[in-house]
């Protein structure tokens, strides 16, 4: 059974409304059609010649003509076996596959949970081992943010060097373009006005993807941390010191959070790290300890097929793509102005 | 295509004339299949339901009636009780149907006048919202969420790319989600 939505309303609907559905490109591709059609004259085929004389006036259904033939497999145990076989197999390499896989993905998108309970991530330790670390940690300024911003790429890139096959994704017009192609009356002053917006807002929208992606990691607990200073509490939790990382203290990310988050965006998604009566960043001795419980990590922007839409003086909505597990899904950031500051008020994928 | 201009075909070659028929009349028999089973039905359901529609109409070309009109009527017909009968079938398998024995003595009819005039009202506003998206926006929702389509598969449908399928849906969905919390209706 479907899932409902409010498409369901168009169910057993009237002529009119059919007549409409119809012209709305039912979806047939020319294979279906072809083997839609080829069906449908074997069927005729049958029924006229077991079921009906073209000759007589007569439909007799009740009369069966024909035996119908049925050709039982010789070899079908051996064919069995060699299925359960196979499936066997493919079931065992496809596992092999995932788990290499899930320890080099660095994305996921457990959008509408408030909790970090689908995925698991690569959480490094200092054991000297090699490990994947937020080396450079984010800023504010436009100039740091591109160095951000080239470690994310580095970071993507080590992710992309496995042999995966990311999907292309195509450029969507610029939000100027679009705004363009939707009002045709616009001058040209108004037109490159659009465009000084459209940029600023992108410096804006760099800063804060990149902001969301490191918070996300750190609600995620995909950070680094020192295990020889590990101690578990009374309810079982293991904390340790973070480190190779800018914040100090929980004061440190608590500002970091609510100058790129709104309040209601900390709320929906992000009040486990500190909001909370068992936050899983707490002070010790002044210096920031988090929990050691990895449930999931940042998330891959495609940042070359961004776009920003729907600028006004307080907000704006940037869509972006990001990679999940193979395949491209799209995010929907909307982001206002709060205090004077630029934050993420919500977002959505699709 | 009128019933004259069919029997003509006919006539010269019976291969043509089905598949005339079904080249124009396919996406709608289709579309009315989908109306009923959109529920219950699998997509194998679906399709081996309009081959038995078409099926069931070159048969009745068959009986050498003369139809001189608009053959889309008749068509739409045969499909509608078609697809109602398939639906019965298949809806039994999810326990919809209840024994007679087992069933209580007054049966609700199950018609609320008030209910249905409302839901008409809901419709029309939803296809005029969907209209006013214009095309291919509202191809997209349509196929999106209707017709529960993946993007892959829309966008092979409408030669675009699947990027590009899902952020025209996202802002489509934006849209109208926004028209309707400005009508102060809620699904």
């Amino acid at each position: 059974m479907k899932k409902n939505n409010m498409f369901d309303i168009l169910n057993n609907a009237d002529e009119e409304t059919v007549d409409w559905l119809s012209d709305c490109n039912a979806p047939l591709s020319d294979s279906d059609l072809k083997r839609m059609f080829a069906k449908s004259e074997k069927k005729y085929a049958y029924q006229k010649k077991y079921f009906f004389s073209v000759d007589s006036d007569t439909t007799d259904k009740s009369k069966v003509i024909g035996v119908e033939h049925y050709s039982r497999t010789k070899f079908r145990k051996a064919a069995f076996a060699a299925s359960i076989c196979l499936l066997t197999t493919g079931a065992a390499v496809a596992g092999i596959v995932l788990l290499n896989n899930l320890g080099r993905k660095n994305t996921v998108s457990p959008i509408g949970l408030s909790e970090y309970d689908m995925f698991s991530a690569t959480t490094s330790y200092n054991d000297n081992s090699s490990s994947t670390t937020y080396k450079e940690a984010p800023v504010r300024t436009s100039a740091v943010s591109t160095t951000a911003s080239d470690t994310y790429t580095t970071l993507t890139q080590s992710v992309s060097s496995e042999p995966q096959k990311v999907q292309e994704v195509v450029v969507p017009p610029t939000a100027a373009e679009s705004t363009t192609a939707e009002t045709s009356d616009v001058s040209p002053s108004e037109e490159s006005e659009q465009q000084v917006q459209n940029t600023e807002c992108s410096k804006y929208a760099d800063k804060l993807l990149t902001a969301l992606n490191y918070i996300e990691k750190f609600g995620g607990g995909n950070v680094t941390f020192d295990m020889d200073t590990a101690f578990t509490d009374e309810s079982g939790n293991t904390f340790a010191k973070v480190i190779d990382t800018q914040f100090s203290n929980t004061d440190d990310l608590r500002n970091y959070i609510e100058s790129n988050l709104t309040e209601t965006m900390i709320n929906n998604r992000y009040s486990g790290l500190l909001y909370v009566d068992e936050p899983r960043y707490i002070d010790i001795d002044g210096e920031l300890y988090g929990k050691v419980a990895p449930t999931g990590s940042g998330f891959n922007w495609l940042d070359k097929d961004r776009e920003i839409a729907d600028i006004t003086d307080t907000s704006f909505t940037v869509y972006v793509p990001f990679e999940w597990y193979g395949s491209t899904k799209l995010m929907i950031v909307h982001v206002v102005l709060d205090n004077g500051e630029w934050k993420i008020n919500s977002f959505e994928s699709i | 295509m009128t019933g004259s201009e069919l029997y003509s075909l006919l006539e010269s070659s019976p291969h043509k004339a089905h598949k005339a028929v079904f080249d124009e009349y396919c996406r709608y028999v289709y579309t009315i299949v989908f109306n009923q089973l959109r529920t219950y039905g699998s997509r194998e359901d679906i399709e081996e339901c309009v081959s038995d529609i078409f099926a069931d109409i070159y048969l009745s070309f068959e009986n050498k009636s003369e139809y001189h009109g608009d053959l889309k009527g008749y068509i739409g017909s045969i499909a509608k009780r078609r697809a109602i009968d398939a639906y019965r079938s298949i809806s039994v398998k999810y326990g919809r149907t209840v024994p007679i024995d087992s069933a209580p003595d007054s049966i609700d009819n199950g018609f609320d006048l008030e209910e249905k005039a409302e839901k008409n009202e809901l419709r029309q506003l939803l296809i005029n919202a969907v209209n006013e998206l214009g095309k291919p926006d509202s191809d997209i929702i349509i196929q999106k969420f209707y017709y529960n389509m993946s993007s892959r598969e829309i966008a092979n449908n409408l030669s675009m790319k699947a990027s590009a399928v899902r952020m025209r849906c996202g802002r489509a969905m934006n849209r109208l989600r926004q028209k309707f919390s400005d009508l102060e209706i809620t699904f």
